[in-house]
């Protein structure tokens, strides 16, 4: 549901089967519950005043929660299907889905299901209090290795279709038992643990480490995790989903920072929406997976249900002959070309040779040649050179080598993708994503390797391929005289200085619209969410999710502002108020000046009573009145003036009440 | 272009001089007339309507003569010669079938084409046209190789000159510029080259040139969109200021927004049943024969609540909120909307390349000053030149309509140009929801690092690839037809012409545009080969790995001798040797890497001899010779290897070789030689 091709702008007229099915994903939070983890939780990294705030005050423990609890909201409005459970372990009372099995020292506060308002509840009520009454804490060795026992046991019994899972642990505690017990010996625990990971790691599961530490403080994975983790990335090699990575530490292991973001990075785990090969040319060709990295999420449409009993239904629908009101099958619909309203006949042509007239069938991507995307040289001047804003017709996609499919690819796109760093160009390709996608061309721009400041990957290695326009799609309104009017006005030095001004003083520096909430989604999930528990949905005014779209500065310094920020806030007014006055700009929102009709002109009171409507009326003689008559009437009366005359003359009866 | 009707002349040369091109000249009048015939207005569908464009579809260079200028002037002076050669296959009308069975039956002409008398028979026609405030368009299409008729004085080029201006008629020029062509009629081509210009001086015009007769097909976009805002109102920077002492809001401008880049839909086709007997006859007798879609509801889950149909009026609406399914009466819909009241802020400013390309979202729009208000014009003139020096863009929030959802976009600006206003270009911006923060393994994988020589291979192969910039570019977008738009309406007249036509096997302009055309970029060919060779993919990469991990290709010599001595086997270090000669030498650039080849050679020559292994320098001896006569790059190794006689080892050196002294020569003077 995350990851499929956003199929709006293809406008296909006929369906086939999407060949890559996104999968089901089930994330189970392991989270250490001994007595380190109810201190409270030390996040103050510098200049994170925002993140400060969402976990202020709160444990380690709730902090985790929290995290699980964001993830959990993200995944219903983004992966209804996937599943979630929340696992406690070093707990002092234990729970489990069934009652007959308890795992020892292993609180079950969110059994693996799809997530919805009771368990979003359930987790918003965590806290330390809770946990502390129903809960309690306790360390014991034993504990951990339950806890991944039961994780094995739960994700093995869940019935449905293929899925992926993902162990999260949350943890402080560095040695949670010794491996060896005399020597080299493996201790019993040891041994015991293995058992269970070896299980987890030949069904692909894939374990991430949160340590919780703050961030200047150190956290050893020698004694004890290192082993885990080594010991589960032997997953991905031995054929993991996602084939050629072999997992790396750096997967495996996330820093604190990953804390913040985690909500907005690991909410989805990596899925590609489609694999094919490039030819580059003859006798030479690299697989490529293609992943959707930017995609609108929208609110999805409305479900249908049976208002009788509540559950889902679905509409199965079929092309029925107008005439008998049989359905259809393929082989009895024509089709045709040139619609009514066309002044061409209609023509008869196959959907078979529809297809043949798209060239779709051939899935892939081929090499046309490359365009210089930078001018200037050292890229200290970046313009667009080939590739203007306006080439832009659908979101872009991510395309990273596939190595498992045609050995070799890597080496050659990364060949490939240096040559065009280094000169600043982008290649040109012609793709069809699948075997039912009408052809295109498309644009393949490099993208480096970045890191923040701890090391982690900010974006990654690889081309983002941007779906050209082809002539049919660009329009020119700019040029149209009907449009934008025949005369130019030039601006005055002046008055591009007084915009010059406007914008130094109105800059973004620190904007990043990966950090803006959609505040129309959130407040659809908000009060669907009230609605779920039963409870009235709050007023927009006092909802939390506030518009993040709106400007961020202020217009007047607020109270107990400093003279710095006073100083901020008049400079930035004169600016706005320097570029209004400089272009003559008036205060009030400005008039339309001739647009659609003129106004009517003052109604003639003693014209309208020379008409004599309401005697006609009376007389049932209105029709000998004209058009402008009737209207006129109307208008005295304020009433609406359009329609026919017929039914000018049964508004003017209803007003009458005749 | 005008929201108004407009009035065509189409005038195609038929010329014997053009007589190659006409059917690609046909198919490109064919796309204006289909355009013409289904010209509307977007974007949404009330505003949409039909305008009935005329077209007049004039012929020149034709065998025969049919046109009204030269009945008039041989009704008048009994003069036969003027007008010749024109005809008038379709008087001014909204363009239908009949147009297009012309154009797909077209045949070029045997009378001389000149294109000034055509353009006086054109403007007649305009002339003619009742209404006059409809626009009024000449379009030619012509290579311009035929020399017009000698005109004493330039009397007929001045005269159409102001005619053409006097009548306000706007004349788009097409023409061809075949090099062969202009090559062998270069006298002629510049005479008229010469007239037109004259013509065109004082006029509004277009010229456009094509260098072949295949883009022609690329001169008119499938639909004419025309200019419609679907956002009119204000752009504004700041709220209220202070109410209570008096200053009112800060300010706002009017703006328009308009379509700018939007994917153009392949139509839909229309679907009609054949269960009535008679089907296509009862259609063109306007009987509706259409396939409405019925629908039945069923429970998703079948196997929980049965199979039976759930009656329609049973079925109620709910959203999903996760594993709940939540209903809503239609009136609960304003509490799950976020309200928003319409308009258009100013948010701020940003660098030009803060926003990274990739994370533009869907289509692109256009903002302009409404040209109603000279006061907005100004302010968005003077703010695009102040964004323009600065290298700003703007990120702005628009909500289209009240209650729709509000939006970042990034606005980038865009000066005046010749006909076009200073606009800004609306790109959606993708909110936090909407992105994916997958990671990657990094590029620095030392199995997947490629080779120095790897790495030129590619540098070559896009540089030779190149397509061009600035007027030279190829694929331009705004120049490229969308083939498959392009190819139905061609297919679609083919059959309005005959119904029974089969579709062509193949589609030209499908073919430019999609496929690759190494052949017409200097280089490329041999850079492809150069790149398949340097780039062993899927078993050859394996095998390569393999060799690769033991003997690289920075020190190949040093790599072997360390493997002999570790103690491997012999025969595995001379075969991973032999391969990194290979890759060394064809996979690097020209020549670069002769000198080290020869060496390396050598030294494999000597450890099979040492090892008793021949049949590897042999069998690798073999291998090379036949590379180096597939690429021409690469001939000159084999030069190499021949000067310093290299032959194959025979059973005089190695025991356990097949060849006897006297073959292995003969192989030498044979491959020597040739």
């Amino acid at each position: 549901m995350a990851d499929v091709w956003d199929e709006s702008v293809w406008g296909d007229d006929f369906e086939e089967p999407e060949e890559y099915e996104p999968s089901k994903e089930r994330i189970v939070f392991l989270i250490d519950a001994s007595p380190a983890m109810l201190e409270p939780c030390e996040v103050d990294e510098e200049g994170k005043e925002e993140e400060e705030k969402d976990f202020a005050g709160l444990s380690w423990l709730e902090a985790a929660a929290k995290v699980a609890l964001h993830i959990m909201k993200q995944k219903i409005i983004s992966a209804a299907g996937d599943e979630m459970a929340v696992l406690l372990y070093n707990a002092a009372a234990a729970k489990s889905a069934e009652v007959a099995s308890d795992f020892e020292g292993c609180y079950l506060l969110q059994p693996l299901e799809q997530p919805g308002a009771e368990s979003v509840r359930q987790l918003e009520d965590f806290s330390l209090s809770f946990f502390e009454k129903n809960v309690g804490s306790k360390e014991d060795a034993q504990c951990l290795i339950s806890a991944f026992w039961m994780a094995r046991h739960m994700c093995s019994s869940m019935k449905g279709p293929k899925a992926t899972h993902r162990l999260l642990v949350f943890t402080r505690t560095e040695l949670p038992f010794q491996r060896y017990d005399k020597g080299h010996d493996p201790s019993h625990r040891w041994r015991q643990l293995e058992g269970h990971l070896r299980t987890l790691r030949d069904a692909g599961t894939l374990v991430e480490l949160y340590p919780m530490a703050p961030p200047a403080a150190a956290f050893d994975l020698q004694p004890f995790w290192r082993s885990v983790l080594l010991f589960l990335r032997g997953q991905a090699t031995a054929g993991g989903g996602e084939g050629e990575e072999v997992a790396e530490e750096a997967q495996q292991v996330f820093r604190l920072r990953d804390l913040f973001t985690v909500v907005r990075s690991k909410a989805h785990k990596r899925r590609a929406v489609g694999s094919i090969l490039w030819r580059l040319g003859k006798g030479l060709e690299l697989a490529v997976k293609l992943y959707q990295m930017v995609q609108r999420q929208r609110i999805p449409p409305a479900l249908k249900i049976s208002g009788r009993t509540g559950h889902e239904v679905k509409a199965a629908t079929a092309q029925i002959d107008k005439y008998t009101g049989e359905a259809l099958e393929k082989d009895q619909i024509l089709h045709y070309y040139f619609k009514k309203g066309n002044r061409y006949p209609k023509v008869y042509i196959t959907p078979e040779e529809t297809r043949q007239i798209k060239g779709v069938g051939q899935r892939g991507m081929t090499l046309l040649g490359f365009k210089p995307i930078r001018r200037g040289s050292g890229g200290c001047v970046v313009r667009w050179c080939c590739l203007k804003e306006h080439h832009q017709t659908r979101n872009s996609t991510f395309i990273y080598p596939d190595e498992k499919e045609v050995a070799g690819s890597a080496t050659c796109f990364i060949a490939l993708w240096d040559v065009m760093r280094e000169t600043g160009t982008m290649a040109v390709c012609r793709v069809a994503p699948t075997k039912a996608r009408t052809p295109t061309l498309v644009a393949l721009l490099p993208q480096e390797e970045t890191q923040y400041d701890d090391g982690s990957q900010a974006t990654p290695p690889g081309m983002h391929l941007i779906y050209l326009p082809f002539m049919d799609d660009i329009r020119h309104p700019e040029t149209s005289a009907d449009f934008v009017g025949a005369v130019r006005h030039a601006p005055s030095e002046s008055q591009v200085a007084a915009a010059e001004v406007l914008i130094l003083e109105l800059q973004l520096p620190a904007f990043d619209c990966g950090s803006v909430l959609n505040p129309a989604l959130q407040r659809h999930y908000e009060v669907l969410e009230s609605l779920a528990q039963g409870m009235e949905p709050c007023l927009v005014e006092d909802s939390s999710i506030g518009d993040p779209t709106l400007p961020g500065w202020e217009e007047e310094a607020g109270e107990g502002a400093d003279d710095e920020e006073v100083a901020e806030v008049a400079a930035r007014m004169q600016a706005i108020l320097g570029f209004k006055e400089a272009c003559g700009l008036t205060d009030d929102e400005p008039k339309k000046a001739g647009t659609k009709r003129a106004a009517a002109a003052p109604v003639d009171a003693d014209a309208v009573a020379a008409l004599g409507v309401e005697a006609k009326a009376a007389a049932g003689t209105l029709k000998s009145l004209t058009l402008d008559q009737l209207k006129m009437w109307l208008r005295s009366r304020g009433l609406t003036v359009g329609g026919k005359k017929d039914e000018l003359i049964a508004r003017i009866q209803n007003k009458l009440g005749a | 272009m005008s929201n108004k009707r407009e009035s065509v002349v189409f005038l195609l040369d038929v010329g014997p001089r053009m007589h190659p091109h006409v059917a690609h000249a046909a198919r490109a009048a064919g796309d204006f007339m289909t355009q013409k015939a289904s010209r509307r207005a977007r974007p949404t569908p009330a505003m949409l309507h039909k305008v009935k464009d005329e077209v007049c579809l004039l012929l020149f260079g034709t065998s025969k003569t049919d046109n009204r200028e030269h009945t008039k002037s041989a009704m008048e002076e009994g003069g036969e010669g003027e007008y010749a050669h024109i005809v008038e296959a379709h008087d001014l009308a909204p363009p239908e079938a009949s147009y297009i069975k012309t154009l797909h039956t077209l045949q070029g002409g045997q009378g001389r084409s000149d294109f000034k008398e055509a353009l006086a028979v054109a403007a007649a026609v305009l002339v003619q046209e009742r209404e006059a405030a409809s626009a009024k368009r000449i379009v030619l299409v012509t290579n311009l190789c035929s020399r017009a008729q000698d005109d004493p004085d330039d009397a007929l080029t001045s005269c159409l000159a102001e005619g053409l201006q006097h009548q306000g008629i706007f004349l788009d020029v097409l023409l061809l510029d075949v090099p062969e062509d202009d090559e062998r009629y270069e006298q002629d081509k510049t005479y008229n080259l010469n007239q037109v210009a004259a013509i065109c001086q004082e006029l509004s015009h277009r010229e456009r040139h094509f260098s072949s007769a295949l883009a022609l097909t690329g001169a008119f976009p499938a639909h004419e969109v025309l200019a419609r805002a679907y956002y009119s109102g204000v752009l504004s920077i700041g709220t209220k200021l202070n109410i209570k002492a008096g200053t009112a809001g800060l300010y706002s401008w009017l703006v328009k927004t308009a379509g700018k880049a939007d994917k153009e839909k392949f139509p839909a086709a229309g679907r009609e049943s054949t269960v009535v007997e008679g089907v296509v006859e009862a259609a063109l007798e306007g009987v509706d024969t259409g396939v409405p879609r019925g629908r039945e509801y069923y429970y998703v889950d079948q196997e929980e609540h049965g199979p039976e149909e759930v009656p329609e009026q049973e079925v109620a609406s709910a959203y999903r909120y996760g594993i709940n399914l939540v209903p809503f009466e239609a009136d609960q819909r304003r509490d799950l909307a976020f309200p928003t009241e319409r308009g258009m802020k100013l948010i701020g400013f940003l660098p030009e390349d803060a926003i990274p390309r990739h994370l533009y979202m869907a289509k692109c729009d256009v903002v302009v000053a409404d040209k109603a208000s000279q006061a907005s014009c100004v302010a968005m003139a003077a703010l695009v030149a102040g964004m323009r020096r600065q290298r700003q863009k703007a990120i702005l929030r628009w909500v289209a309509k009240a209650y729709s959802r509000p939006e970042l976009f990034l606005a980038s600006p865009v000066p005046a140009g010749a006909t076009s206003a200073p606009h800004l270009l609306l790109n959606a911006l993708p909110f936090m929801e909407d992105l994916r923060d997958y990671r990657f393994p990094s590029f620095t994988k030392k199995s997947w690092e490629p080779s120095e020589a790897q790495v030129e291979a590619a540098a070559a192969l896009v540089a030779s690839m190149s397509l061009g910039q600035g007027d030279l570019e190829q694929l331009l977008p705004e120049r490229t037809p969308d083939p498959a738009l392009h190819r139905l309406y061609f297919e679609c007249g083919r059959r309005v012409a005959d119904p029974e036509a089969p579709l062509q096997e193949e589609d030209e302009l499908a073919s430019e545009v999609l496929l690759p055309h190494p052949d017409r970029l200097p280089g490329a060919e041999a850079a492809l080969e150069a790149a398949a060779a340097a780039f062993p993919t899927d078993q050859a990469a394996k095998a390569s790995r393999r060799a690769a991990a033991k003997i690289g290709l920075q020190d190949p010599a040093g790599d072997f001798r360390k493997l002999l001595a570790e103690g491997g086997d012999p025969h595995d270090a001379l075969d991973a040797l032999a391969t990194a000669v290979v890759h060394l030498v064809f996979g690097s650039m020209g020549s670069s890497k002769f000198q080290q080849g020869v060496q390396l050679v050598d030294l494999l020559r000597e450890g099979c001899v040492d090892a008793n292994e021949p049949s590897v320098f042999n069998d690798f001896l073999e291998v090379v010779e036949k590379k180096c006569k597939q690429d021409e790059t690469k001939a000159d190794f084999w030069k190499w290897l021949s000067r310093r006689e290299i032959k194959k080892i025979a059973k005089d050196e190695a025991g356990a070789s097949q060849l006897e002294p006297s073959q292995a020569e003969e192989w030498y003077t044979q491959k020597a030689q040739a």
